[in-house]
């Protein structure tokens, strides 16, 4: 029994950084239809960046950690917004979709190339240690682990509906022609979208970074994982987001604790064949009620 | 195989036409917008029917409803007595109903005449016949004298995208008939276009219509309105507030209130 | 009847070309009807022409490389490459059915190769079977998968279908990798090098590469077809304009459906064919990137193309033996030109192409970057 709730904390902990991961990747899609190939790659990014400010450095972890964070915002916020993305915009979602698979590709050969293939262990924000409860064993990183992607969420939940930005936000990914009406300024709202997913990529790679080690191909899984748990969630909505990204990370955890470390993400990808099938629009996505005969 | 169904006659003047396409209690919501509430419309065969109202008063939302692109919430939806409510666009296609959108929506990177055929291949045949029929020598033909009728057949050969406004007006109508549908849907067919150019619309609707034709016109030019229309629809807010001649209802105090307001 | 000189400013609103026209006889049951479907010269006129030099130009290009190993001296390694290219073109061809014509994304090109490239090898190594038959086999296990996946997929829009792919992906190394039995694991299988056919068992390179060229050419020949049939016109609709194609009776989703089991095919026979060349098959043999090398031979070379397919699939493979870098570098650079393309010449290389070939021809050239 204990077992079971050591891997559902485990679970839960690593869910709730995936929940980050699949909401940036929900916001981006929701504003400007992007689907971000990148992600995970934006994750390993911003890993290195840390590592260079932490242990190249040697900054305070909480300088180390912050400074991560506006880079982050920066260069993968605005930077990739107001070059690639406003670009092709205008092309249409395939275009989009295949420059992100490029950038993707960009990124992890940049770092084999010019910096290094080996994975680099970063420093964790948490102390080592484990707290025993009712003979469960579980880690303080995970502990932290939730609580800061939690409070994350929660501050995004408070932006999106307490401020006037983030109802704009909301707004315009509703009905963004109506939003327009009212004068708010899409392209701004899509730049913000961009931000908001670059902090959200950076708090998760700090997040993750110490028990993933920082290395170029480490995009892949984590990118993917992001994406099935928005598919599995919602796409279309932040809570099925939400939901899909802690789902994901009890699916591998319970998968690679009972069945087998090689068939976890299997088990995913077996759950994401059955949304698909059963329940396209995800979990807690909204079914669109025009016949989706356009992208 | 002839591309055209059997002539039909036009109703003589003063028989009761049956409707052919019509609407029971027609509901649609977006979420907390309810853009027609309980709508019935009957469009009589053989005639024009003009569906007039404000903007926003659920006209292009009914026209979406009966064409198949939005399911309704609830009502029905009949052609030729059949339900068809929910159908999807292309069934309504194959029973006869063609139409125009507010907003040209062509194929832009294909020729006229590319646009043409696409309007009526799926038509006849089946999926896999249409892999082998290469040689469309009839519907060549039908297209070309088509494109004639618009008076635009010298742009066969020109990408659909790279019309002019006017051009891609005449277009878009000469793709709707182009599998001699029993009732043509015109979305806004003379917005922004020019009065002689107007002229020629009217004209070939008329003709059209004397052969057989039925049309429902959705419009905001109320000269043409009152010029084609045999009847008039006139929705508000979701809801039908007047029908009957065009004469009836210019004179209707509803009407006037629902565009001009008290 | 007005006819159509009105107050004389409808001449500029039709276009100038367009003559004066008196009113037609009605259309319904007019003497439209009694034409019989003939040979019309309007109608026969009315076909574009041209298209046809450049196929056969194309064409003979094409066959004077693949045969120039009978009378160029050519190292293995050559031969080995070009085969390796004629297969990639073929799955790049494919792909560009599903991306370039029907609109769809695809992230399983590469796995799809990679079940024909194991049917093949099951097939011919364990079951002794005739390459040609093994082939079509191969072929035959792409298309009714392809149905298999797209038809629940293609129920929603577009972007489901991408991922979908992306988990056929996962699955099909799965599959392979795990299932020892079968496809032999993670160690993979070994195949017979070259081919029998019939009696003859050829295992020289060059005539490998024939082989290989014909079945390309056959069933590239097979697709233009497919694409200039009325299918190929219901591809482009639904590509540009979706709501109108289904407005006007086509079955969105049949026709995506075909799109995508056609594509799924043609890099399964693709897939088939590198078995015998590499002489083994196994998981990493069709990696997940390959399916995104694919999708960027045919976006860079130019989507929806016929040219840009095979454009895109020669840059690719060709490029970086002529570039002396790493493998990551050349990828990096790839990568980069790629997304410069995308937003700069979004019609892709074949757009360079077809600026040489107007102005070779001295025609009005439109803007690159459109």
């Amino acid at each position: 029994m204990s077992i079971l709730l050591g891997v559902l904390v485990g679970g839960i902990a690593f869910g709730s950084v995936y929940a980050m991961l699949a909401i940036g990747f929900s916001l981006l899609w929701q504003m400007s239809r992007t689907i971000n190939f990148a992600q995970g790659d934006f994750v390993t990014v911003v890993g290195f960046v840390f590592v260079a400010f932490a242990v190249t450095l040697g900054w305070p972890l909480a300088l180390a950690a912050a400074a991560a964070v506006v880079v982050a915002a920066i260069l993968l916020g605005i930077v990739v917004r107001k070059t690639i993305i406003a670009r092709l915009l205008r092309h249409g979602v395939l275009p989009l979709v295949v420059a992100s698979i490029a950038l993707s590709i960009l990124i992890q050969n940049f770092f084999v190339a010019f910096v290094t293939a080996q994975a680099e262990p970063a420093p964790s924000l948490f102390p080592t240690g484990v707290i025993h409860v009712d003979g469960v064993s579980i880690g303080v990183d995970q502990i932290g682990n939730f609580v800061v992607a939690t409070l994350m969420i929660v501050a995004l939940q408070i932006f999106l509906h307490r401020t006037r930005t983030g109802k704009a936000l909301r707004a315009t990914a509703q009905n963004g022609a109506a939003a327009r009406v009212v004068g708010i300024d899409p392209a701004r709202m899509i730049t913000i979208a961009f931000v908001i997913n670059a902090v959200l990529v950076a708090v998760a790679a700090i997040l993750l970074s110490p028990i993933f080690a920082v290395q170029y191909n480490q995009g892949t899984g984590l990118g993917l994982d992001a994406f099935y748990a928005a598919i599995i969630g919602g796409f279309n909505r932040i809570r099925g987001a939400l939901v899909g990204g802690v789902l994901v990370g009890l699916l591998e955890s319970v998968g690679a604790a009972y069945v087998s470390s090689a068939y976890d993400t299997g088990i995913v990808v077996a759950v994401l064949m059955i949304v698909l099938l059963v329940r396209p629009e995800g979990l807690l996505g909204a079914r669109e009620l025009v016949r989706e005969y356009h992208e | 195989m002839s591309l055209l169904s059997a002539e039909r006659a036009p109703s003589a003047a003063g028989s009761p036409a049956e409707p052919v396409l019509r609407s029971e209690g027609l509901h649609m919501r977006f979420g907390g917008v309810v853009a027609l509430d309980g709508v019935d419309i009957d469009v009589p065969e053989g005639g024009i029917l003009g569906l007039i109202g404000p903007n926003g008063s659920g006209k292009s939302t009914w026209v979406n409803c009966a064409s198949g692109i939005l399911r309704p919430t609830s009502g029905r939806i009949t052609f030729h007595g059949r339900d068809v409510t929910g159908w999807a666009p292309h069934r309504m296609y194959r029973l006869g109903l063609g139409r125009t959108f507010q907003r040209l929506e062509n194929f832009p990177d294909m020729s006229l005449l590319d646009n043409m055929l696409l309007s009526v291949q799926e038509s006849q045949g089946s999926l896999a016949s249409r892999l082998f029929r290469h040689t469309e020598h009839a519907e060549r033909d039908r297209a070309l004298s088509l494109l004639e009728f618009m008076g635009i057949a010298a742009l066969k050969s020109e990408r659909a995208g790279s019309l002019s406004y006017g051009q891609q007006k005449l277009a878009d109508l000469a793709m709707a008939l182009m599998a001699n549908p029993k009732v043509v849907i015109l979305d806004e067919p003379m917005a922004g276009v020019n009065p002689a150019l107007i002229e020629q619309l009217v004209d070939r609707i008329t003709e059209l219509n004397a052969n057989g034709t039925t049309f429902l016109i959705i419009e905001h030019n109320l000269d043409v309105v009152m010029e084609l229309c045999g009847r008039l629809v006139v929705l508000d807010h979701g809801t039908k507030i007047a029908e009957g001649p065009p004469d009836e209802i210019q004179a209707n105090e509803d009407v006037l209130e629902a565009y001009f307001g008290r | 009847m007005r006819d159509a000189h009105g107050a004389g400013s409808d001449h500029g609103q039709l276009g100038d070309a367009v003559p004066d026209r008196a009113p037609a006889a009605p259309l319904a049951g007019s003497a439209l009807d009694a034409l019989p479907a003939s040979r019309s010269p309007r109608a026969r006129a009315a076909r574009p022409a041209g298209g046809w030099w450049k196929a056969t130009l194309g064409l003979a290009v094409f066959w004077l490389l693949a045969a120039s190993p009978a009378f160029l001296n050519v190292g293995s390694y050559w031969l080995y490459l070009a085969t390796l290219t004629l297969v990639y073109v073929l799955a790049a061809a494919g792909l560009n059915v599903i991306l370039g014509y029907a609109g769809q994304i695809s992230l399983a090109q590469g796995a799809f190769m990679g079940i024909g490239g194991y049917t093949v090898a099951i097939l011919v190594a364990q079951h002794g079977w005739p390459m040609l038959a093994a082939l079509a086999a191969g072929g035959f296990v792409g298309f009714g998968l392809g149905l298999l996946v797209g038809i629940p997929a293609l129920r929603m829009n577009t972007h489901y279908l991408a991922m979908m792919t992306l988990g056929v992906e996962v699955v099909y190394l799965a599959v392979v990798t795990n299932q020892g039995g079968l496809t032999g694991g993670a160690r993979g299988m070994s195949v017979p090098v070259g081919l029998r056919i019939g009696p003859l068992h050829l295992t020289s390179g060059f005539a490998y590469e024939l082989f290989v060229a014909v079945v390309v050419t056959l069933v590239l020949g097979g697709l233009v077809f497919i694409l200039r049939s009325p299918w190929g016109r219901a591809f482009k609709g639904i590509r540009e304009n979706e709501t109108r194609a289904a407005m006007l009776g086509v079955n969105i989703r049949a026709y995506k459906l075909m799109a995508f089991a056609i594509g799924c095919s043609v890099a399964a026979i693709g897939g088939g064919m590198i078995t015998p060349l590499l002489g083994f098959v196994d998981p990493d043999t069709f990696g997940l990137g390959l399916s995104f090398q694919l999708l960027l031979m045919v976006v860079v070379g130019g989507r929806g193309r016929f040219e840009g397919a095979i454009l895109g699939a020669l840059l690719v493979t060709l490029l970086p033996q002529f570039l002396q870098a790493t493998q990551n570098v050349y990828l990096l650079v790839f990568a980069a030109l790629t997304i410069l393309l995308l937003m700069y010449m979004p019609r892709g290389m074949v757009a360079l192409l077809d600026w040489l070939w107007l102005k070779i021809l001295r025609r009005p050239v439109p803007e690159l970057t459109k």
